[in-house]
């Protein structure tokens, strides 16, 4: 590390330091390309992100080498991001009512979706911790694609939304207790030590969540401030710490992050997820891109059709489920399929489950399934919605004019709306 | 006349409500501000047929065509179009 920044700057033309900048630029550059190719076909990033790992990664065409020190520390704290800006999102009030409210729905959903994956992991002879890891990656939906996806859509108004919103609010909480027990099977913890280290992870989330949700002033003014960059560096020097802390515990660093963002709440929460926003963007393209880096490209066509058959099985699991939770919710049938059509997207949680997986002792494959699988469903998700959307507009067009039609024409409209095929 | 009204977990909340002529209309107040007005689809009254973004001074404007619509020698900063 250079202490002056003079003679930094100078020696940049020469040596690590320029091939660094030269290879990040290209990357982030690169980056930026494939999230404008995404947003102009109104698809997530994500998956864009994940093959553009794959394709810089050791084993791929073109590897990456001096860059990836950044790159390292970058998905860490991408991760770190992505956490917190959802605990920032959801106020413990709304967390502790969502689950009340979906508690029945939200545990159909679990046991549907977590199923195929642990089902797949033991018939593949990958042992009980793969099971529960994969389990994992296949339950949770996304929450940053789904959310994003309604709103871009313009269905925030939808009935089943709440319903959705709610489920999304319930898988994340589980997240909370799940993350640190897997934590603890995959670092192949004793019995005692494992224990010991959920029921700490546990006692951390209920306490963090009484706190919130009983003094939320105190928090507040801890941390706020006037001055936007010092609530900045307050709030991701936290969410860091509490980060860093848990993993020394062997505790999840993800979960820390969530709680120290869910501790927050009202304006300070919104100034804070305000600021944050650009950071999390360009840490969590980051964080998407290392693991995509992780994975050898040659490991992929091997597990492509598993992968496939996984994603079909829980894309139709998550249907069902959400046909049960809309049944609870009273929604009409085309309600109920919206509900699950709209989870089926899976994205950053079950990558952070693979990620964790990854750096320990499961299968080699396992990178490269989850992987597959995220990025069928990441882009597969978003479709399905989007097609069923077309599907219910046209329809809907052909019936709201034979309405108008048999009423005897529209009640005072002067123009006719012309048919643009949605 | 009963306004619905619904957490929207992590978005914001969403006011709802039926009108006589029997359309349902709303508005979703999202947390950063933004407000969507959103008219629900005629033979579907969970499923929104039109959803328009507003920012705080359009909403206002909005705001005020609806309580008082202007005359035809209407305020400044209205373009009149002559029939």
């Amino acid at each position: 590390m250079h202490a002056d920044p003079g003679a930094w700057l100078a020696a940049g033309a020469a040596g690590a330091v320029g091939q660094d900048l030269l290879e990040l630029g290209a990357v982030f550059f690169g980056l930026g390309l494939l999230g404008m190719v995404a947003h102009r076909f109104g698809l997530s990033p994500v998956p864009l992100y994940l093959v553009a790992g794959l394709a810089f990664g050791d084993h791929g065409p073109l590897p990456l080498a001096a860059g990836e020190r950044f790159i390292d520390v970058g998905a860490e704290v991408g991760g770190v991001l992505l956490l917190l800006s959802l605990g920032l999102e959801y106020s413990a009030t709304e967390l502790v009512s969502g689950v009340r409210r979906q508690l029945p729905s939200g545990l159909v959903d679990l046991v549907l979706n977590a199923t195929p994956g642990a089902a797949l992991a033991l018939l593949l002879g990958w042992g009980p911790t793969a099971a529960v890891a994969l389990a994992g990656v296949t339950y949770v939906s996304s929450s940053g694609i789904v959310a994003k996806l309604i709103a871009d859509v313009g269905h925030l108004g939808n009935r089943e939304t709440p319903v959705v919103l709610s489920l999304l609010v319930f898988e994340d909480l589980t997240m909370a207790i799940y993350l640190p027990v897997l934590t603890a099977l995959l670092l192949g913890l004793g019995w005692v030590s494992a224990t010991t280290s959920i029921l700490v992870a546990l006692g951390v989330v209920v306490a963090s969540l009484f706190v919130a949700l009983r003094f939320p002033q105190a928090v507040a003014r801890m941390m706020f401030s006037p001055n936007d960059e010092v609530l900045l560096l307050r709030v991701l020097g936290l969410a860091l710490l509490a980060a860093g802390l848990a993993q020394q515990l062997n505790a999840s660093a993800a979960v820390a992050a969530f709680l120290v963002g869910l501790s927050l709440s009202g304006e300070i929460a919104e100034g804070a997820y305000t600021l944050l926003r650009p950071l999390r963007d360009l840490f969590a393209a980051i964080f998407f891109l290392f693991f995509g880096l992780q994975i050898d490209p040659a490991t992929i066509p091997e597990v492509a059709p598993l992968a496939g058959l996984l994603a079909v099985v829980t894309a139709v699991t998550k249907i069902a489920s959400g046909w049960w939770a809309g049944g609870r919710s009273a929604l009409t049938p085309r309600g109920r399929l919206r509900v699950g059509i709209a989870l089926i997207p899976r994205g950053e949680f079950s990558i952070v489950i693979a990620g964790l997986a990854a750096t320990t002792s499961v299968d080699a494959r396992f990178g490269a399934l989850a992987a597959t699988y995220v990025l069928i469903l990441a882009v597969a998700g978003p479709l399905a919605v989007r097609m069923a959307e077309l599907q219910l507009t046209t329809h809907r067009r052909k019936a709201v004019r034979s309405q108008r039609a048999r009423r005897g024409g529209a009640v005072g409209s002067p123009t006719e709306r012309e048919d643009h095929g949605g | 006349m009963r306004v619905e009204e619904t957490l929207l977990p992590g978005v914001g909340i969403s006011y709802e409500f039926r009108t006589a002529a029997g359309r349902q209309i709303g508005v979703v107040a999202r947390r950063d501000g933004t407000t969507e007005l959103v008219v629900y689809a005629e033979d579907d009254p969970e499923y929104v047929a039109e959803s328009v973004m507003l920012q705080s001074d359009e909403r206002a404007t909005l705001v005020e065509l609806l309580t008082a619509p202007p005359g035809p020698s209407g305020p400044p900063g209205h373009t009149q179009h002559p029939i």
